[in-house]
């Protein structure tokens, strides 16, 4: 069974952030481990002007592997299904100076298809569902210290769909490989059309839930509706107290008009 | 008695004889230099030719941006009705190129492009014409993880020019609110997957500074030659002086020569000045330049007044103009921010969100109310600072014309309708001929399907949330406001053609540009067909470019 994304309510009361001029300042509680936000004064805020149903509930932004990383939890605070959602943010200094921009889609562990007769298939966020999202790739190096502001926006499609069986992650285990650690676990494809390329994300995160990295599992099966596919991530360092795993892959045959 | 100049007159001799007793020397000296510039730059032994590109956001309400009339000449009166309207003054030197569609258009049945998002591919695909990678074949795809970060798998056009024409080898980028871009919004790619970064408003102002001719209080000749008068009416005293010695019929011979020499070179020599004086009078003063250049977060840097004439976006034009100006480079793109909040204009909702017509990122739901108003106010806005770098290009005499003369200062959007995201029936405005490469002053139907027509469809962007409330719905997902995709698919790439046989680049035997080819620029990108995109790179047999060639109907002759 997947790891779920679980908040505490309370938690979830302090995170709920939907204005646009709200922002969420990296303070944190008694550690990293118990911090929203990390580095700690870093303020997250959604770009003014109407962002929509998706807030960011908990960010870290540290080295990554090729340059500065951003791993960010957001959670659909409408009513609505907010579909093939993207997380677009900018990295601003002090003096509120522009350092560098980046973009990641979100994850999504629930699948919807449209109700227009298409019959395309959605990856969409639910109301209430929290999800995550790795900003990897900023066009520029950047020094974290530099950082002050995180401001975001979150496109997405507001479809009508209906909920169905997806991609499903289960028997997630962290696993130590020398001296970091990989993810285990198998991925079935309960859509029914075939998936190629399957992929598997892994958040390790904190003790609220805040991710802290990723780790990343790909495959160049093609797998038939019902087929499972058993999956090793790459080694990482070893963090967080918990993880959650995202699921995605690529529809194997298309859909034309 | 006559004095006799017996001495061989050689060009040291002539140029210290009028650079120390006849002519300024200071004057001399930036002559030399800007014709030393000016014959590395296509047009040498002319004016120099520069490329100027503006490039803004979320498309158009179409209805008011396109006038009327669709084929034929120009005039004030076919832009007054229009949101070009500001550009009425400069009609007889602009030209419409109507009917063009940009490749890789984003559909919700991916019938006419790749599948990744209405943004990603259609910014990396615009001034690249080629596919972005990974592809993604699901229009809605829960392969998440990659698709936004889908980049060109080729250069941009802003790249491939400024190899062969730039000294540098790279355009100016310059990003009109300090912001950076990412795949979502980025539109220069130096290479494939390689995304370019632009420059602020102080950094791209620092690096012209360098190119100023220091402590040389403008002269009356140096004046006299940024009015536009040329070089060997200046010294044509000096000349007559010297020719009435008595001089061997080499020596008149040489003095024939120089004169000549002077005629030719002499527009090169009287082309727009590159000093803090110009600077000052356009605006592009290191004060202004640090103004616009602050930091942007929370604040509407571009209608933010600087002076008491020019808001921020002016102040880069302003540097944009010294910049051609100064041949600094010849290829200067103009990049207006994505997710812009224009407080300035009392628009208190994103800008993406209002070209879809709702107060939030969601691309469907109730209507905004005012919308359109809201978008037709954001068109006359950039419409006016397009006029603004008009008006700026054409203040700098150039050679017997102006700067804009010499120029293809091109306004380009992303896309036609905001909400549609469809890619056919582009506004797209260029000024000035690039020295009379292109017809101005027309309107241009280059539509295949209706060649020439003068009555062709100017789209549907007001076909919902007209009546200012909420009580309507609209989708970003249907292209209902947008324009029908059989009609005004002209390909961009024939336009790319021209732009570059205009600037001078040069092709290889295939008609691709190539640096250090021969041949004229015949073929752009990876296909001329937007269907050919579908699938991503090589997906589709025979993706190729299926209409080589410029389009014939833009040129001048």
């Amino acid at each position: 069974m997947a790891k779920r994304f679980l908040i505490p309510a309370a938690v979830l009361m302090v995170l709920a952030c939907s204005s646009d001029t709200t922002a969420m300042s990296g303070a944190g509680g008694d550690s990293d481990e118990d911090a929203l936000i990390v580095p700690e004064g870093l303020a997250v805020t959604a770009l003014a002007g109407g962002n929509g149903v998706l807030d960011a509930i908990a960010l870290t932004l540290r080295d990554g592997p090729s340059g500065p990383a951003v791993y960010a939890a957001l959670r659909n605070d409408g009513e609505v299904p907010a579909c093939s959602a993207a997380f677009s943010l900018e990295l601003f200094d002090e003096s509120e100076h522009s350092l560098a921009a980046g973009i990641g889609g979100l994850l999504t562990q629930h699948f919807y298809r449209l109700t227009d007769g298409s019959g395309s298939i959605a990856a969409c966020v639910g109301p209430g569902e929290v999800t995550m999202v790795a900003v990897t790739d900023f066009a520029t190096d950047v020094a974290i210290e530099d950082v002050a502001h995180v401001v975001y926006r979150s496109p997405y499609f507001a479809l009508d769909v209906v909920p169905i069986d997806g991609l499903t992650i289960s028997q997630v285990e962290r696993v130590t490989r020398g001296a970091g650690a990989a993810y285990t676990g198998t991925l079935v494809n309960g859509l029914d059309v075939a998936v190629s390329s399957p992929s598997v994300t892994v958040f390790p995160v904190n003790r609220v839930g805040r991710p802290l990295g990723i780790a990343i599992a790909s495959g160049t099966v093609e797998l038939p509706p019902g087929g499972r596919w058993a999956f090793e991530t790459n080694t990482v360092a070893a963090l967080g107290v918990d993880h959650v795993a995202y699921p995605a892959g690529a529809l194997a045959k298309q859909r034309r008009p | 008695m006559t004095k006799h100049l017996n001495l061989p007159l050689n060009r040291r001799t002539f140029l210290r004889g009028l650079g120390g007793a006849i002519v300024a020397a200071p004057f001399l000296g930036s002559i030399m230099e800007r014709a030393a510039k000016a014959q590395s730059m296509p047009g040498a032994g002319g004016v120099p030719k520069r490329f100027i590109v503006m490039f803004t956001h979320y498309g158009c309400i179409t209805n008011n941006w396109f006038p009327t009339k669709t084929h034929g000449p120009l005039t004030a009166d076919d832009l007054m009705p229009t949101t070009l309207a500001p550009l009425a003054p400069f009609a007889s030197k602009l030209l419409i190129p109507r009917g063009i569609r940009a490749m890789n258009e984003w559909t919700a049945n991916r019938a006419r492009g790749q599948g990744n998002d209405p943004h990603t591919q259609v910014v990396g695909s615009y001034f690249t014409c080629q596919p972005v990678t990974p592809n993604s074949n699901d229009p809605f795809s829960f392969d998440q993880a990659t698709k936004f970060n889908a980049k060109p798998v080729g250069p941009s056009l802003d790249h491939v020019m400024a190899q062969q024409l730039s000294p540098q080898g790279t355009p100016l980028l310059l990003n009109t609110a300090g912001q950076n871009d990412n795949t979502q919004s980025g539109i220069s790619y130096s290479a494939a997957e390689t995304l370019f970064r632009g420059l602020n408003a102080t950094q791209a102002f620092s690096g012209l500074t360098g190119l100023f001719k220091q402590d040389a209080p403008m002269s009356p000749d140096t004046y006299a030659a940024i009015r536009g008068k040329s070089v060997v009416d200046l010294v044509r005293d000096d000349i007559d002086t010297l020719a009435r010695f008595d001089m061997s019929g080499s020596d008149k011979m040489k003095l024939e020569a120089w004169k000549a020499l002077l005629d030719q070179t002499g527009t090169v020599m009287a082309s727009a000045a590159c000093t803090a004086e110009l600077g000052t009078m356009l605006g592009a003063t290191q004060a202004n330049a640090s103004k616009a250049g602050m930091g942007g977060l929370g604040s509407d840097r571009l209608t933010t007044k600087i002076t008491d004439t020019l808001d921020g976006a002016d102040i880069y034009s302003a540097i944009a103009a010294l910049s051609a100006s100064c041949n600094a480079n010849p290829v200067i793109f103009m990049k207006y921010p994505g997710n812009y909040l224009f407080k300035g204009l009392g628009i208190n909702t994103e800008a993406h969100s209002v070209s879809h017509r709702l107060d939030n990122a969601g691309m469907q739901g109730s209507c905004l109310p005012n919308a359109v108003s809201m978008l037709l106010q954001i068109d006359t806005y950039y419409t006016q600072k397009f006029a603004n770098l008009v008006k700026m290009l054409d203040s700098i005499p150039d050679g017997s014309g102006t700067v804009l003369d010499g120029s293809a200062t091109v306004w380009f959007n992303e896309m036609s309708d905001g909400n549609a995201h469809n890619l056919n029936n582009l506004p797209i405005i260029q000024a000035g001929s690039a020295g009379g490469y292109f017809k101005t002053g027309a309107i241009v139907n280059l539509d295949p399907a209706t060649p020439a027509a003068a009555d062709m469809t100017n789209g549907k962007s007001m076909s919902a949330c007209m009546d200012g409330t909420a009580n309507q719905m609209i989708n970003g997902t249907t292209q209902s406001t947008g324009t029908d995709p059989k009609i005004a698919t002209a390909p961009i790439n024939k336009y790319f053609c021209n732009l570059m046989n205009a600037m001078g680049v040069k092709a290889g035997a295939d008609g691709f540009p190539a640096k250090g080819g021969a041949a004229e620029v015949t073929k752009f990108g990876y296909s001329d067909k937007t269907e050919d995109f579908i699938g991503g790179d090589g997906a589709v047999a025979g993706a190729t470019i299926h209409s080589p060639g410029e389009f014939a109907e833009l040129r001048a002759t």
